[in-house]
């Protein structure tokens, strides 16, 4: 296994733990509540009562965070041929890609896509509504502060585009450090979009 | 003795002893012309025969064909015979002499042969006719009759008016003339292997006709569907039978490009032979394949791209040099092909172009040549064009062993298209994040 699927791996990793620690979370508070009610309560209705609004400007951002991070994940593992040599953007869409526009319009199909996954989320049971990536961060209590952390995920990712960009525009030349850079900043960004969740989850967990 | 006593004594003997008388009557008339006996003709043929017929090709010769002449007449009235053979040809009512010159026998010409006992002396004479040496002059086949015949100056004698004939004395022989179909070997093409219209061909095969028949050889001429173009025919004895095309005229310019076959048909009067045989229409023989005819002259082929860094997005100038070997100009479209590692032969530009007497370079510059699957790929570049050149060929290619630069993009990262770009890449999650809150409003206070 190289180092790009190892970092792969890592990042699905992490989203695998922001989805676990969201559905303990959720559990959790279910259990407790039904503890304290010492009886069953609906989970529907539970949900309903624990989500609160985080604000529009903050939700509009953490939608283009999540877009973002999609965005900037396909320009990390598709554009140079490293992880997939023969699915990777250029060899897919060859006349697309190495148009003028090839960029912007594989970020308008990575954005797309996550719009889609979003809209698509929304059409879930009430059961499952925490689940709907527009709701996610209803369901925590964020401190201004946390809000102003999580949203600097968008430069981040953003930086790490650039970066992913460059590589490409340097391809075959590979340059480590600037490898590096751009992982470690989709990784942060992960991080800091997961934060809410994975905290919960620790402080919590008493 | 006088004359008289003679007569006196023959008078006596007539009345004293008629017995006597008479011994010396037929004695004295031996001599006498009016006791003359006619001679009797046979055909004489020794070999096995059945009943007198036999069976023989046109050029077979019956070798021991003679006849035998019986003369019972005395040497003093034996008259000079003049013996002929002569033939009944096949369809044909009268016999015809088939030797030049009658055989002549003498009356000193005969042997004698005693009956058994030596009762009786036979005087024959046989004799064969060396001048026959075969039938192939009859032009036919068939049945032919054979008789001898006979004059001694005042009557005509005939073989075939006798009877009761046995082996080997025949009155008519009857002869069932063959022919033996002519044959053909040998039959090749000598020629370059791929001519030109009027290159050197000359068509060469071997023909023999067991009759030693003068043969007519034709040689067909046919194009590849099998039908013929043309023929010419040679008289021919038996040996090489040869047709120069150039003497003949049987290709032209128009038939350049063009493949053709052969065969030959020959034919000695009586049996038409085909080589191959034509049962089987399609068997022929190959050749010859014409060349076409070039008219171009193409050398040097080149490319020169823009940027010596080769790569896929940059112009490349490929050019070739052409001229035309005739001495005018000529309007043909030229296509540029380009194949690479990946990719078959792709058609980038076709152009109609003039191609003139004097060497002139064409290009066809184009920033269409590759695309980002050609990175790192070396590639094959190729011009055709629809007249021949000096190669007979209708294309021309060259290998360019330099492989393409493996760069994915064109841009640096500082710059107006990537900024742009990267602008976009900003802009359009942030629009998407505006949207989605604007419309679900999930985020909404209150």
């Amino acid at each position: 296994m190289n180092l790009m699927q190892v970092s792969f791996l890592a990042i699905v990793m992490l989203l695998l733990l922001g989805l676990v620690a969201h559905i303990l979370n959720v559990r959790r508070v279910h259990r407790r509540i039904e503890m304290l009610e010492h009886k069953a309560v609906p989970k529907e209705k539970l949900l309903s009562d624990l989500y609160s609004c985080q604000g529009s400007n903050f939700n509009a951002l953490a939608l283009t965070a999540w877009i973002l991070f999609l965005t900037a994940l396909s320009f990390f593992y598709l554009i140079t041929p490293e992880l997939f040599p023969d699915r990777n953007y250029f060899i897919q869409l060859p006349r697309m890609a190495s148009s003028l526009g090839g960029l912007a319009l594989f970020s308008l199909l990575g954005s797309m896509m996550m719009i889609l996954v979003i809209v698509g989320s929304e059409k879930m049971p009430e059961s499952l509504q925490c689940y709907r990536l527009a709701e996610l961060y209803g369901y925590y209590s964020m401190s201004r502060n946390e809000k102003r952390s999580m949203i600097v995920a968008i430069p981040l990712l953003w930086v790490s585009i650039s970066i992913s960009t460059h590589m490409a525009t340097i391809y075959p030349t590979f340059l480590a450090p600037e490898w590096w850079g751009a992982f470690i900043l989709l990784f942060a960004s992960l991080l800091l979009l997961i934060w809410p969740m994975t905290k919960e989850m620790w402080e919590g967990r008493s | 003795m006088s004359l008289n006593q003679f007569k006196l004594y023959l008078e006596s003997w007539q009345r004293q002893d008629p017995t006597k008388y008479q011994d010396m009557i037929k004695l004295l008339r031996q001599g006498d012309p009016e006791s003359y006996k006619p001679p009797y003709i046979w055909l004489h043929y020794d070999d096995n025969t059945t009943n007198g017929n036999i069976t023989v090709s046109r050029n077979d010769v019956p070798s021991s064909i003679s006849f035998t002449v019986e003369n019972p007449n005395s040497l003093d009235l034996r008259r000079t015979l003049f013996v002929d053979l002569q033939a009944k040809l096949p369809g044909e009512r009268e016999y015809h002499k088939v030797n030049q010159f009658p055989h002549v026998v003498q009356p000193f010409d005969y042997e004698i042969i005693e009956d058994e006992g030596g009762k009786e002396r036979h005087f024959t004479s046989l004799k064969r006719w060396p001048e026959i040496t075969s039938f192939s002059q009859i032009g036919g086949v068939g049945e032919v009759k054979l008789r001898a015949y006979m004059t001694d100056g005042t009557r005509d004698y005939s073989s075939s008016s006798l009877s009761n004939t046995t082996y080997p004395y025949y009155g008519e022989m009857m002869i069932n003339i063959t022919n033996a179909p002519p044959q053909l070997f040998n039959a090749s093409l000598v020629g370059p292997p791929s001519p030109r219209y009027n290159d050197p061909l000359e068509y060469v095969a071997e023909v023999f006709d067991p009759d030693d028949d003068l043969m007519a050889v034709t040689l067909h001429i046919t194009d590849p569907a099998g039908r013929e173009v043309r023929n010419e025919t040679q008289e021919a004895k038996s040996g090489q039978v040869s047709f120069k095309a150039a003497q003949y005229g049987f290709f032209g310019e128009a038939d350049a490009g063009k493949n053709f076959t052969y065969y030959y048909t020959v034919d000695d009067g009586i049996d038409v032979t085909s080589f191959p045989p034509r049962d089987n229409p399609n068997a022929t023989l190959e050749g010859p394949n014409i060349r076409s005819t070039p008219k171009l002259w193409v050398e040097n082929l080149h490319v020169e791209p823009v940027d010596e860094n080769y790569y896929y997005w940059d112009e490349y100038n490929f050019s070739v040099e052409m001229r035309n070997q005739e001495p005018y100009n000529i309007e043909i479209p030229v296509t540029l092909k380009i194949k690479t590692e990946d990719k078959n032969w792709k058609g980038v530009e076709t152009r109609t172009v003039t191609v003139t007497p004097d060497s002139k370079r064409i290009y066809f510059p184009t920033d269409d040549a590759f695309d980002v699957l050609d990175r790192g790929s070396d590639f094959s570049f190729r011009f055709e064009y629809q007249e021949y050149d000096q190669n007979n060929e209708r294309s021309a290619e060259m290998q360019w062993y330099k492989p393409l630069n493996q760069r994915l993009m064109k841009y640096d990262l500082v710059s107006i298209p990537i900024g742009i770009n990267l602008l976009f890449v900003l802009i359009l999650p942030l629009l998407g994040g505006i949207f989605l809150e604007k419309w679900m409003g999930k985020g909404r206070m209150g």
